[in-house]
């Protein structure tokens, strides 16, 4: 849940980047750090081993401009992907208020993402949340790798009602990150104003 | 043996010169551990010069003081963000607090809220994390740096 600073002006959101270990979450997060003004964004703290897997998770204090006299800050965090983390998925879920699914569109990461979705829903039921009404966009990474499936076969399996908004990435070179990102934060500011109506 | 006799029996190497009749007090060796955790034998002048190993420092010892000064670097690390995150937590209470009767009281509340809401958020931002940026080592996420039950 979004917590509100009416004294600072200052509006604070939990975006999480959810998908299957190797997917290239920590790189989305790393990419929008490298790219972001100084000024903008706060220290990027990584949960990880010496091996870059993520540990806990990363962690990434972002101020993406005012909404009506609100500054908006976001707080971007990743979860481990690895199948064993699951309960430090869940606490990372806790009080989430949009979610960027992370899809790898390599072959052979075909049933993780399938798995790793399944994962991110059961996990939010358990927070209380509905998959269908929370905010989440979905990004199909490493469309630049050679073995990427073909974008209408994870769509089928990801995105069968096409209700969720999706982006073709490559988050190595930076492509379809900040679009990503911007789709989110989009949506979790409409639920924003949906609430305070 | 147990790890506290070897360091005993280590220190006692380190203090027991191996020619102890020699009249040529530069003839003189001695046993000692060097920084890479060695037994090496060396002129007792130039083992004088050395400081005594300390356990901390040997590679063992100082795999296991890595290992706890990570997890302290992350606990305390998440420790700043919890409190930040209860802070808002307890602004936000403080603001549901209703105007009518009790405005005073809420007043002191928020203003309490907001001052430690600031005081986490500064402890957050300039909490040292560069020992982070290296990552957690391997060897730290399994058991293997803990002595074992017979040490």
């Amino acid at each position: 849940m979004a917590f509100i600073n009416y004294s600072a002006r200052e509006i604070n959101c939990k975006l999480v980047y959810y998908g299957p270990g190797l997917c290239g979450k920590t790189t989305n997060l790393k990419y929008i750090y490298e790219k972001t003004a100084a000024d903008a964004k706060g220290k990027m703290i990584s949960l990880a081993t010496e091996t870059e897997r993520t540990l806990f998770f990363d962690f990434l204090p972002l101020s993406l401009g005012e909404i009506r006299g609100f500054k908006t800050r976001f707080h971007l965090y990743t979860v481990p992907g690895q199948v064993f983390y699951d309960a430090s998925r869940k606490l990372i879920l806790k009080g989430v208020d949009g979610v960027v699914f992370v899809a790898d569109s390599q072959e052979e990461r075909f049933e993780a993402n399938v798995e790793s979705l399944e994962n991110l829903k059961a996990n939010l039921r358990e927070q209380g949340y509905d998959f269908d009404k929370i905010p989440v966009v979905l990004q199909y990474n490493k469309r630049d790798l050679p073995n990427a499936v073909a974008l209408e076969e994870l769509r089928s399996a990801l995105n069968p009602t096409g209700k969720i908004a999706d982006f073709e990435a490559a988050a190595q070179s930076g492509k379809g990150v900040f679009e990503t990102l911007k789709a989110l934060a989009r949506l979790v500011l409409q639920e924003l104003k949906k609430g305070s109506r | 043996m147990t790890r506290g006799g070897l360091w005993l029996a280590a220190a006692l190497l380190l203090v027991l010169p191996l020619d102890a009749r020699s009249d040529d007090p530069s003839a003189e060796t001695v046993v000692i551990q060097d920084a890479s955790g060695r037994i090496v034998v060396v002129p007792a002048k130039s083992a004088a010069k050395r400081p005594p190993p300390v356990e901390s420092e040997t590679p063992a010892a100082r795999e296991v003081g890595e290992c706890e000064a990570h997890e302290a670097i992350i606990s305390k690390w998440l420790k700043a963000r919890e409190r930040v995150i209860a802070a808002q937590r307890a602004l936000e209470y403080a603001e549901s607090i209703p105007l009518s009767g009790m405005g005073r009281y809420r007043d002191v509340r928020i203003r309490r809220a907001e001052s430690e809401l600031a005081l986490a958020e500064k402890r957050e931002s300039t909490a040292d994390t560069t020992a982070l940026d290296r990552g957690v080592p391997q060897r730290c996420l399994d058991d293997s740096h803990l002595p074992s039950a017979d040490q």
